[in-house]
């Protein structure tokens, strides 16, 4: 947005405040400094100006053209496939399909895709053999929804082929707050809590994950306050809500390696709350893209 | 030039929000070059007697010069409340309010109130637009004292079809509907009504996630930008309108959806 040309003193003698008749001949002065006091701000300036890797997007064949040209819109060069399959249960050839498809955007795609499998922990000899398949074909990280815990039993065989292979794991997430503990309403009972996350990142130090969307169908202050601490805990910040102190907060408890752009699809919001937000230029930088690259070549992934 | 047509001065009794006065509201605009904001009080919503949040708010608009020509004040009517009509007329004749900001579920009433329909002719004969907020914040995420419309329950969140009775009863005022979330599936008499109706929708709401395919629906004379603060972010609401490219959206639409619109349905 490039600011226009005001002509406030008629702007004004329309508004409210001259209707009172108090004020408007005393306006002139007020306008003067605040139109001293008023910057230039070209906002598409800065939404192009960061490179942008957003760690958890979904798409599918159906939608790649609607996405990929939203992300040229935005300055969004590369996309981390997180699809999973919803509901969240079923057998095991379910998920392949699910994958197939992931493998096959990354092929389409190799510029723009980057991918995440998913699996189902229901199914553990299953899901390590896919989980397999997965990582030879070129995907890096585990994606689940809530057909388990993070926490689960199920879920540290996977979490242990993850260690091995340096990938991350991803895993969408909830609070224990207002809707579900005082309306009962589980939209999804297994949904990995804040409290799970720090068990299954306790219990595995050398592991690396991303806590999914923080703020969106959670309580991003609550979520921080049981998070921070945990330093294998990355935060994902995307994702449909974008209240104006998400990102201040997320910095205020989290170091700022550790924190992710991503959009979940909600990608105005995704990029809005970080350019309103306090995050100095280089904070942005590494939000936007440089934590997750970094993240990829410990693991020995070079993202160009 | 640039206005903010959904912008709020004040608390939220659940949340900390840090731009709560308009000396703060100021400095965000001055720092993303915003001319003028549409507010009202955010925590007034509460007081059972919202008259007293009104005058609350038009004593800090006067209580600085450099105030009086950035913010336009909307009050905030409740018309289930004793002495709502004289409300009204003090707001609107003495206390400069261009607007009013009305909130059916915070302060309970349906929109087929007597009341309301009262209240809404009486704003359609001043001139005066109606805002119906879609949500003050996300329920999912919300406090365990905020309102019982809850994501997921029988009692869910407003979709934009909930805002239609009050259109339909009073098809010829101004309306403008603010933080749009949730659904906005119409049926095909409530669409036509809709789009023959003087209103605007604000960009702030999560809803508004192709502009120039809604831009298409409802016309390039339904739309302005908010930003829904200090609750949400400041800039979504106006990377929706700027990120439109001149294929979809022209210099002129665009103006419109800056200022143009919103100064329209204000009637400044």
């Amino acid at each position: 947005m490039k600011a226009t040309p005001i002509n406030r003193r008629k702007f004004v003698t329309n508004t409210a405040l001259s209707a009172m008749g108090l004020l408007l001949g005393q306006d002139l002065l007020g306008a003067t400094t605040a139109e001293s006091e008023r910057r230039s701000y070209d906002l598409m300036k800065e939404v192009l100006k960061y490179r942008k890797i957003d760690t958890h997007a979904h798409a599918n064949p159906s939608n790649f053209n609607t996405v990929l040209d939203t992300a040229d819109r935005l300055g969004i060069q590369k996309l981390v496939l997180a699809n999973h399959a919803y509901p969240p249960f079923g057998g095991m050839d379910v998920y392949r399909t699910i994958n197939d498809g992931v493998i096959a955007a990354v092929k389409r795609f190799p510029d723009r895709f980057l991918g995440y499998f998913t699996l189902n922990p229901n199914h553990p000899k299953e899901s390590l053999e896919e989980m397999k398949r997965c990582i030879d074909q070129g995907l890096i990280g585990c994606k689940v929804y809530t057909e388990v815990k993070i926490s689960d039993p199920l879920y540290r065989p996977i979490i242990e082929q993850c260690i091995a292979h340096n990938l991350i794991v991803h895993v969408h997430s909830e609070c224990d707050g207002y809707f579900r503990r005082m309306w009962d309403i589980k939209v999804a009972p297994n949904a990995s809590l804040p409290e799970d996350y720090v068990i299954a990142a306790r219990r595995y130090p050398e592991a690396i994950f991303e806590y999914a969307h923080i703020g969106t169908g959670n309580d991003f202050e609550w979520a921080c306050k049981v998070l921070t601490g945990t330093p294998n805990i990355y935060v994902n910040a995307g994702a449909s809500d974008n209240e104006e102190p998400l990102i201040d907060t997320v910095l205020k408890y989290f170091d700022e390696d550790k924190i992710f752009f991503a959009t979940d699809g909600s990608y105005y919001q995704s990029i809005g709350k970080i350019l309103a937000s306090r995050a100095t230029d280089a904070q942005r930088r590494k939000i936007f893209s440089e934590n997750f690259i970094n993240v990829l070549k410990k693991g020995g992934r070079h993202v160009g | 030039m640039l206005v903010d047509l959904n912008a709020y001065v004040g608390h939220w009794p659940f949340q900390q929000f840090r731009v709560t006065t308009c000396a703060k509201l100021l400095e965000k605009m001055n720092q993303y070059g915003a001319d003028v904001s549409v507010v009202s009080s955010l925590h007034g919503l509460f007081y059972k007697n919202v008259q007293s949040a009104n005058e609350e708010l038009v004593e800090e608009l006067s209580s600085d010069r450099r105030f009086r020509d950035r913010f336009i004040p909307f009050a905030v009517i409740n018309p289930t409340y004793g002495g709502w009509r004289e409300d009204f007329e003090t707001c609107t004749t003495k206390l400069g309010m261009k607007g009013l900001r009305l909130y059916p579920k915070y302060h309970n009433y349906q929109l087929n109130d007597p009341g309301l329909i009262e209240l809404v002719k009486r704003a359609r004969d001043r001139g005066l637009p109606v805002a119906f907020k879609i949500r003050m914040v996300d329920s999912r995420t919300t406090s365990w004292m905020d309102i019982p419309y809850i994501f997921g329950s029988p009692q869910p969140e407003w979709d934009l079809k909930d805002v239609m009775p009050i259109i339909r009863a009073v098809p010829d005022a101004k309306y403008i509907i603010l933080n749009v979330a949730n659904s906005m599936v119409l049926g095909a008499e409530d669409l036509a009504l809709l789009r023959k109706t003087d209103f605007v929708f604000d960009t702030s709401g999560k809803s508004i996630n192709n502009l120039a395919a809604q831009i298409g629906t409802y016309g390039k004379e339904k739309f302005a930008w908010g930003s829904h603060s200090p609750i949400l972010d400041y800039l979504t609401g106006l990377i929706r309108v700027e990120s439109l490219r001149e294929i979809e959206a022209d210099a002129a639409t665009k103006e419109l959806i800056r200022s143009g619109n919103a100064k329209r349905i204000i009637g400044i």
